[in-house]
């Protein structure tokens, strides 16, 4: 159903048009508050020209810290030791997956004599791994600079607040700066400078699959969340009566509120009329997709849901777009030997179909990078049954522009790029908590310098970037 | 095995063993007085009445309504004129003193012995006692603080074990308020109490995998569970950094927030709870989820073999973990469950637990955004009363910036009044005042999730619904100050799917030839009677969901809707106007 408002809303830019009284009495609430729009203080550092192509970046967050040192694996003799000596063995209370099961991969970048297999449930991801369009980003985890093991025991070492907190380490994840402050994401702060290159768009650059998020949230580009099903209408506006109550509804939605918890929500539901209507006129004329999408699989429902948003690029004037997702419990303190291979596998398959998607339906795999994210990886060591919070982690970036078949990353104290898995030695704590190597903005700030954002504006938005060697890992050409 | 321990011999139990403990130091007091078992007789069912204070009567049904908004499932017409008769102290006392209306006993009779029952029995007892309870206070204490100590449907296989849920929403109920178990012992509605008996839940120690947990094994190279050490730290009693009365950061040196713990307490504490298993052998599983068997429900017991006797150093009240710590600790060879509720009652006596669960309880019934001195109010009947729950609610609901809703001058420009409302108490205000029922009987909305993101003990982690910190982009986040924590569940599409089900519920009254036997169908005729007016229907439903609040404008919008909709069409009228009020702004934020 499509509702017609007798007046013009705004707006998905609080900055773009600022003439209605809702603007105009936020603005009187924050000299109330004595505060300054953060959004004009900070500006841009250059203005961004029109651009031709198409890009998209797909965040796909596993909730609650996946154990991705059983995704990517050491799988030749000498190490494969290690990691079955720390990971308490095998099952049923360690954590060691079989050396015999692990799916091979082929490294471009291995060390000599290293090889690597990854969790045997991951049969797509090892699909587009060999095949060049997969690669991994190991021991990257949230730090504000350098930081040996050394300096993480020293007293007053400045490290990112609350490490091994769920909450705080997936905000710092998804914010570009590992410490505690603020309410943006790295997405959103992205939105805000490209948004611009979306000109005549009508729906946000930003799209939530999975409702409020930290990552999307920016400054003045706030994401559009919509469900795997895509836009929800409002119903009961249709009838004899239709008219009237929708009358009734646009004059509340344009109505003055006196308090900002009143606005907040007024704009929620403002934005879901009016973006509705754009999205699903652009749903409507959707190709039908002939990728088939695995079945019963939440992360696949929702990347299908997005091919068919980008299906539909040109009519919804849409350049740049950052999508997200969110998924899990991947909080396997116990029981993770049955629960983790379940979730490895709906990740899996999903990113396999969607890249597939991307090659046979959108036809511009190229454009559209796919990234996880997680809080945290998990303790090698075991507690019986499953794992606890830890640090450094391993991640996968998937598309066609990625530099596939390669892992990224930094050497670790132990001198390789891929840790030693010791408990307690150079790259990690006792149990097996390690230590990064490579910061989470680093990673971000390689993916955000690809979707467009200049080197002035990656070191505002990932500050501490510029206290690591490079902000650009180099996956992505 | 002593079910709880006496408090404040545990306490000096407790001193006096942390005295022992060479590593650390007491500090000098608990930080509240304990609450001894109460000796005063039984008083369920014998309220006794506080003296009649004038102030204490609401001056008008608005009043008295928004009062009820806060303190139950939504406001009554028979609720709004007992609260106007006998004021909200006694109000209060009237429900604190009723027995704790049960889910188990219900869902029991529906689930025992059937294989794979889901949760739509569980679900439809959680509406039944939101809707129709006579102890309304109790159950939203129960409702608030199942979203701090937050047990989930979505864990550990309770997706298929109701009844343990169940007993855990009891646990909830039957500790808001004094209560007194099946042996007559009396049970002081404290937060040791309740902590101590959450702990001992097995829903709990399923849902954090603390349940079987085995202390360290140098053989297999295994280490205990860290999942409930840490998070009845940072969710149910102390948080992550050190507060003030009033709930505000305290700040070091260099003017940063101080950690209430370390990783190193994290560990301690995952050797405190070492040994926990059913009644009926640590490595049984009466749950099968087949069997039903009391053991199932039975508060957990401890195991020595499985139990690390190890000395515990524990938190440091003043946050102090480096070389001369005075944190806290067990000595070795403490008993299992010695451990266990000294380990507890350091927690629970941290200073950081008085502010940090009040302001809490303040956001799930009164605002988003209490100001210092009301945390610091409610703080102080925590630490006065021993963390009696009942006390604090009081406290909270009586507080006087609830009752008026006013910020104090000095506060005004950085703290707004008000909260959204929950999702899913939209629906129980609208099914309250209009006696919602099917002629089944039963309230059967098997999975309130899809449209209002909330099922009750069914978030999708230990972090609840929302977080009570969450700040929504835009305004809110720019004042840097401000938070609205169920706006972390209202987007475009819940927003919606919200407005959808409530719209979709006001169209299900009594009389509606669609009606079906289970469709828990409002009753309109107080609308209906009225409708002819359109003014007269506008300024109804303003005094029966939003307590006299609606603006001139809101309502003007509303008359001339209903106005366009032919008198002909009385349900139609009164449908229309419920619709667009239940989605509207003014609604959705309760100040």
């Amino acid at each position: 159903m499509t509702m017609t408002f007798s007046r013009s809303r705004r707006l998905f830019l609080r900055d773009a048009v600022c003439s209605s009284l809702a603007c105009a009495t936020s603005s009187a609430l924050m000299t109330q508050f004595g505060l300054v729009n953060s959004a004009l203080a900070q500006g841009s550092c250059g203005s961004y020209g029109a651009v031709n192509d198409y890009k998209a970046l797909i965040c796909i967050f596993l909730l609650g810290g996946n154990d991705s040192w059983n995704t990517i694996i050491p799988s030749d003799a000498n190490r494969y030791a290690t990691y079955s000596t720390s990971r308490s063995g095998p099952a049923p209370t360690g954590m060691a997956i079989a050396q015999n099961t692990l799916l091979p991969i082929n490294v471009l970048n291995a060390g000599a004599g290293e090889t690597y297999g990854l969790h045997p449930n991951l049969s797509e991801l090892a699909r587009l791994f060999n095949g060049g369009n997969a690669a991994c980003v190991t021991n990257v985890g949230t730090i504000l600079q350098p930081t040996s093991k050394t300096q993480y025991q020293q007293p007053g070492y400045p490290l990112p607040p609350q490490l091994f907190s769920h909450s705080d380490q997936q905000s710092q994840w998804q914010y570009g700066q590992p410490k505690q402050n603020g309410t943006t994401g790295w997405g959103g702060l992205v939105a805000d400078r490209l948004h611009v290159l979306n000109p005549g768009a009508t729906i946000p650059m930003s799209i939530s699959l999975s409702g409020q998020n930290r990552f999307q949230a920016g400054v003045s580009v706030q994401p559009y969340t919509i469900s795997s099903s895509g836009p929800t209408s409002l119903a009961g506006y249709t009838g004899s009566t239709g008219t009237a109550r929708i009358t009734a509804l646009s004059e509340m939605l344009a109505e003055t509120y006196v308090d900002p918890l009143s606005r907040t929500y007024a704009d929620k539901l403002g934005n879901a009329v009016d973006y509705y209507n754009s999205m699903t006129a652009a749903l409507a004329q959707a190709p039908a997709l002939t990728t088939k999408f695995p079945a019963n699989n939440p992360i696949g429902a929702a990347l299908a849901e997005i091919a068919k948003v980008i299906s539909m690029r040109s009519m919804l004037n849409a350049k740049r777009q950052i999508f997200f997702i969110s998924y899990g419990s991947f909080d396997t303190h116990a029981n993770q030997l049955n629960d983790q291979p379940k979730l490895l596998q709906t990740v899996s398959d999903a990113l396999g179909a969607f890249y597939d998607c991307t090659v046979n339906d959108l036809k511009i795999p190229q454009s559209v990078t796919t990234f996880t994210l997680s809080e945290f990886a998990r303790t090698l060591n075991s507690n019986g049954d499953g794992t606890d919070h830890a640090w450094a982690g391993n991640q996968f970036v998937v598309g066609g522009a990625v530099q596939g078949q390669k892992i990224y990353g930094a050497p670790a104290a132990s001198g390789r790029l891929f840790p030693d898995q010791t408990l307690n030695g150079p790259d990690c704590l006792s149990r097996g908590q390690m230590i990064p190597a490579v910061s989470c903005d680093q990673y971000g700030a390689t993916l955000a310098s690809w979707l467009g954002v200049q080197d002035c504006d990656i070191a505002t938005i990932f500050p501490y970037a510029s206290n690591f060697p490079t902000h650009n890992l180099g996956f992505l050409s | 095995m002593i079910r709880k321990p006496f408090y404040r011999g545990l306490v000096l139990c407790a001193l006096a063993a942390f005295l022992a403990v060479p590593y650390g130091r007491a500090v000098a007091v608990p930080s509240f007085e304990p609450d001894p078992r109460p000796s005063r007789p039984p008083r369920v069912g014998k309220p006794i009445l506080p003296t009649f204070q004038p102030t204490d009567i609401p001056a008008s049904d608005a009043q008295a309504a928004r009062f009820l908004t806060m303190a139950t499932f939504g406001p009554t017409a028979s609720d709004i004129a007992l609260v106007r008769q006998i004021g909200y102290r006694a109000w209060i006392a009237q429900q604190l003193a009723l027995p704790a209306s049960l889910q188990r006993p219900y869902v029991e009779s529906l689930d025992k012995a059937v294989q794979n029952p889901g949760q739509s029995d569980r679900m439809e007892a959680w509406f039944d006692n939101a809707v129709t309870a006579p102890d309304q206070l109790r159950q939203r204490i129960a409702w608030a603080l199942s979203q701090i100590l937050v047990v989930s449907d979505q864990f550990a296989g309770l997706n298929q074990d109701p009844i343990a849920l169940a007993e855990y929403y009891d646990t909830l109920a039957r500790d808001s308020a004094e209560s007194i178990d099946a042996g007559g012992v009396r049970h002081a509605p404290n937060y040791y109490n309740l902590i101590y008996d959450v702990t001992l839940s097995p829903s709990m120690s399923n849902m954090l995998s603390y349940l079987r947990n085995k202390k360290g094994d140098t053989t297999k190279g295994t280490s205990p569970d860290e999942n409930y050490a840490r998070e009845v730290m940072q969710l149910f009693t102390i948080g992550l950094v050190l507060l003030n009365p009033d709930g505000s950061q305290k700040l070091d040196g260099s003017g940063q927030p101080i950690p209430t713990y370390a990783q190193a307490v994290v560990t301690a504490y995952a050797r405190i709870f070492t040994g926990l298993s059913y009644t009926t052998g640590f490595g049984s599983n009466p749950a099968n989820y087949q069997n039903w068997s009391a053991a199932e429900y039975a508060p957990l017991i401890c195991y020595d073999t499985y139990h690390d006797f190890g000395a515990k150093t524990l938190v440091s009240y003043t946050g102090n973990y480096g070389g001369n710590s005075d944190a806290l600790g067990v000595p070795a060879n403490n008993s299992c469950m010695g451990d266990l509720q000294q380990g507890l009652a350091i927690l629970v006596n941290h200073p950081n637990v008085a502010p940090f669960i009040s302001k809490q309880l303040i956001q799930r019934f009164v605002t988003s955004n209490p100001t210092p001195a009301y945390v610091a109010r409610v703080s102080a009947v925590f630490g006065r009363s021993g963390g009696n729950l009942s006390e604090v609610v009081s406290a909270i609901l009586t507080d006087s910036e609830a009752l008026t809703g006013a910020i104090p001058a000095q506060y005004a420009a950085s703290y707004v009044f008000g909260k959204p409302r929950e999702p899913l108490l939209k629906l129980t205000a609208l099914w309250r005042y209009y006696h919602a029922a099917a002629t089944t009987g039963l309230y059967t909305f098997s999975n309130p999730q899809g449209a209002y993101v909330q099922r009750p003990q069914g978030a999708s982690s230990v972090f609840n619904y929302y977080s009570p910190s969450y700040q929504p982009p835009g305004e809110i986040a720019d004042s840097g100050t401000l938070v609205g924590p169920e706006f972390q569940i209202i987007n475009e599409s819940t927003v919606a799917t919200a407005a959808n089900d409530l719209t979709s519920r006001s169209n299900a009254y009594v009389g509606n030839s669609g009606n079906k036997a289970e469709t828990i169908a409002i009753d309109l005729s107080s609308l209906t009677a009225i409708a002819n007016d359109p003014n007269a229907l506008a300024d109804q439903i303003n005094h029966d969901l939003m307590y006299g609040s609606m603006s001139a404008a809101m309502k003007a919008s509303l008359v001339k809707m209903i106005t366009a909709i032919p008198a002909s069409s009385a349900v139609g009228r009164a449908q229309a106007a419920l619709q667009l009020t239940l989605v509207s702004p003014e609604f959705a934020i309760q100040k």
